[in-house]
């Protein structure tokens, strides 16, 4: 283990891309926050809509931080797309199988990554709700509503490995990129076509929400049901199940591509 | 008798309806330099690239060090295939640093030195990757390859993009290296350095193999001698009966013949001068791997 953390700190520490995407998630993330609390300032008959909720108070700020920062994974998912396809593009992972790196260990790599990401994802989100809501929050209630971070955490390890399993797939960075962010609508009108209850067991669904929409509460409360009036909606134990199985079919996935695929 | 460092039973490999390499066996022992010699799309690289783990046989087997197609058995090896794959990104030291990190070396700092002195880039070691030239990629390649001193090294057109200064500079590197007792595979299409540098052989032709063995049988199995004598209409006329015996060339100045394999010049003169030829001259012409490898793939 120790020998593949060293391996992809070797690989990726002057991997300038990466930098960048996480510097504009740094910025992005909180940028947004305070946009949104502008925005509803100068708002305050859309706000009411929205939500009646300040944004910046504890405990609400854990959802609304996590469900901002859950968009901006998309920049994440890019580089994990983009490391993995330089990867193959650039004939190095089949260096490092020829080097004497098992398949397996490949993945396992990738893994580390994804879960080395999705901590600092977690760990930035974590630490910029924290700052803002001690800032600006009228109350002291952050403990309520904390383990919205954990499941956000499990959602960016979601996003990054079904970003990963399109990486092995297309092989070239800039299709896969777009394969992956059409991906994300082509899933909802589908999901949307077929069945609301069907489309709850949707890979992306079923990461989306782990970090619950905080806008339209009253609305969303009142339940999606069908006809029947038998409410749908998955319970957070459910969610968390699908989204490890999914996080386990992905990596599967990808170790049985990658170990028949000639290099 | 020799260790075994490789056997490779009925390797073969088929892309759709392409076969690319048919059913090729062959044994690698250590301490020898093997070439591997072929034309363009002759298998040699799809041979190495199975051998390496990153094609999948569709047929066959082959065993490193008597251990199978382990993965672990790659770390014993060092080797350049085709083109040098690296991070663009990352300089000399830090690309070696990664295989140094795959290879389980500890504390490689000077061993990367070391091969970097070896190879002229240490000067420009600290440079990326993507500003390198052809030849540059290539020797930090061959860097990589010597990198954890492996066992044996397998180097697939190490001399591709080099000068002639750098050709000449790789072949002592390998004669250095095969001195030392190491096995080397070399695929090449530079026939010339091949002999110089290889003790062995295997030839491929359209995926099959047409030759294994040593380099000095192959040289000796077909010599070509050039003969005088002061009758020549009638030792023309002598050697047009001698089964064993193909006349090359006939020029006035120049008559050149070649022998079965089992017929010696000795011999040669001795069944002229039975029937009352003396030869003024009878001089032997070793012929280059490069006429053997052209008249084999004539064949």
């Amino acid at each position: 283990m120790r020998q593949i953390i060293a391996l992809e700190y070797a690989k990726l520490r002057k991997f300038h891309t990466l930098k960048i995407l996480f510097a504009v998630y740094m910025v992005v993330v909180p940028c947004w926050m305070y946009f949104m609390n502008f925005f509803f300032q100068m708002n305050p008959g859309l706000k009411a809509i929205f939500t009646q909720e300040n944004p910046f108070d504890f405990p609400h700020i854990w959802s609304f931080i996590t469900y901002s920062a859950s968009f901006f994974n998309i920049l994440l998912a890019v580089s994990v797309v983009t490391i993995t396809t330089n990867d193959i593009q650039f004939k190095t992972m089949r260096q490092n199988i020829i080097e004497g790196l098992t398949k397996r260990q490949v993945i396992f790599g990738k893994f580390i990554f994804v879960i080395f990401l999705s901590a600092a994802a977690t760990l930035y989100t974590f630490l910029c709700g924290l700052v803002i809501g001690l800032i600006e929050s009228a109350n002291s209630d952050f403990y309520q509503n904390i383990h919205l971070n954990v499941l956000y955490f499990i959602q960016t390890i979601g996003y990054f490995s079904f970003a990963f399993l399109f990486a092995i797939l297309v092989k070239r960075p800039a299709i896969a990129i777009v394969t992956f962010i059409i991906y994300f609508p082509v899933e909802t009108i589908v999901g949307n076509i077929i069945s609301q209850k069907m489309y709850q067991f949707f890979p992306l669904k079923v990461y989306a929400d782990l970090t619950p929409i905080p806008f339209f509460k009253a609305v969303i409360n009142s339940g999606p049901k069908n006809a029947n009036n038998d409410v749908f909606l998955l319970s957070l134990s459910e969610q968390l199940s699908l989204a490890g199985v999914y996080i386990v079919v992905c990596f599967t996935i990808t170790y049985f591509i990658l170990k028949r695929r000639d290099l | 008798m020799s260790e075994i460092v490789l056997q490779v039973d009925n390797l073969s490999k088929k892309y759709k309806k392409v076969d690319a390499v048919k059913g090729v066996s062959f044994d690698i022992k250590k301490g020898n330099v093997y070439g591997l010699l072929g034309p363009n799309g002759s298998g040699k690289t799809t041979t190495l690239a199975m051998l390496m783990g990153i094609l999948h046989p569709t047929q066959g087997s082959f065993s490193w060090f008597g251990n199978g197609q382990e993965d672990r058995n790659r770390l014993r090896i060092g080797c350049l295939l085709e083109t040098p794959n690296f991070y663009p990104y990352l300089n000399a030291y830090d690309n070696l640093r990664v295989t140094a990190t795959i290879k389980n070396m500890q504390n490689p700092k000077a061993r990367i030195e070391e091969v970097l002195e070896y190879v002229d880039l240490k000067e420009r070691g600290k440079r990326t990757f993507r500003t390198y030239s052809l030849g540059m990629k290539q020797r930090l390649a061959v860097a990589a390859a010597l990198l954890s001193d492996p066992e044996v090294l397998v180097l697939d057109e190490p001399t591709n993009g080099l000068d002639p200064e750098g050709i000449a500079e790789m072949r002592e590197l390998i004669l250095k290296i095969g001195s030392e007792g190491k096995t080397i595979i070399l695929a090449s299409h530079i026939l010339d350095e091949v002999q110089k540098i290889c003790s062995h052989v295997v030839m491929l032709k359209q995926g099959e193999m047409v030759y294994n063995g040593s380099m000095s049988d192959l040289l000796l199995q077909r010599k070509s001698y050039r003969l005088m004598a002061d009758d020549r209409e009638k030792l023309l006329s002598v050697l047009g009966s001698l089964q064993q015996v193909k006349i090359l060339t006939n020029e006035p100045d120049s008559l050149m013949v070649e022998l079965d394999e089992n017929l010696t010049g000795a011999d040669l003169n001795r069944l002229v001068a039975e029937k009352g030829i003396y030869l003024s001259e009878l001089h032997a012409y070793q012929k280059s791997l490069e006429t053997i490898f052209l008249e084999r793939m004539k064949l």
